[in-house]
């Protein structure tokens, strides 16, 4: 590309350099496992009592913590899930439907439906990994089809 | 909402139009993932990553990791501003210089 460039070789540059930035974006199936089971032990352990629950909330938090650190440091960069418009979506989805499922979980101690945690805790555990790997992919998407 | 466009010529030097790229898409890079994708040396990025600072478009900031201090770059919402308003003048313009080709087209 040359020292001052015309506007659509500008966009161009633009368009690949992104491009170039989502080849590298990919991620070991690891991961999701790893942070869908602490998605999924965060929301189980809401069926236990008081304080261990609160315990298992604040350890669940740490761990994605943990979990947002490893990412930072194995790959340079980082995104907010929530800021892209459209992959901003679903994770606000993912976050209602894991908030829905912790006040289920909630009831069902309350009600004494002891199985209720491993049925949660499992349902978080699979729309973790789900709805992680569709954020990447609707985010790639919204990249590749951003033009500013 | 699109900003007005306004050409920058801070933003416009192809480095720097990439590196803005990248930083538009992310809320924040290392050092090392920026020079790899945009294939410059260390110097180099450096100068780049120091103007585009010097303009207020990005903040530097340097995480210790193992030992070794690591530098990540995020746009400031100025910098976000101008790179959107660059981009939509660099769309203007692209527009513009299109609109003969087709002109030239029906005129035979």
């Amino acid at each position: 590309m040359s020292e001052a460039p015309d506007p659509r070789e500008a966009l161009a540059s633009i368009q690949s350099t992104r491009e170039g930035m989502t080849e590298r974006m990919t991620h070991p199936v690891g991961y999701d496992l790893v942070c869908a089971a602490i998605c999924g032990l965060m929301v189980a352990s809401q069926g236990l009592q008081k304080p261990w629950s609160l315990v298992a909330l604040l350890a669940a938090m740490a761990a994605l913590g943990g979990c947002v650190h490893w990412w930072k440091s194995r790959f340079g960069w980082w995104v907010n899930g929530y800021a892209p418009k459209r992959a901003g979506r679903v994770a606000y989805g993912m976050a209602v439907m894991l908030v829905v499922l912790i006040g289920v979980t909630m009831w069902g101690r309350g009600a004494g439906i002891l199985w209720m945690p491993l049925a949660t805790g499992s349902a978080a555990f699979v729309l973790s990994i789900l709805g992680g790997r569709l954020w990447m992919h609707v985010w790639k998407r919204e990249l590749a089809e951003a033009d500013g | 909402m699109t900003p007005p466009p306004v050409f920058d010529p801070v933003i416009h030097a192809p480095g720097r139009l990439q590196i803005c790229a990248i930083l538009s898409s992310v809320d924040e890079a290392e050092f090392a993932l920026i020079r790899d994708t945009i294939k410059v040396s260390d110097s180099v990025l450096s100068k780049h990553l120091k103007q585009l600072e010097d303009a207020g478009y990005i903040t530097l900031t340097k995480t210790p990791v193992d030992g070794r201090s690591r530098t990540w770059a995020s746009l400031t919402p100025a910098g976000k501003k101008a790179f959107a308003a660059h981009v939509a003048e660099l769309n203007r313009l692209a527009a513009l210089t299109q609109a003969p080709v087709l002109g030239k087209g029906f005129s035979g």
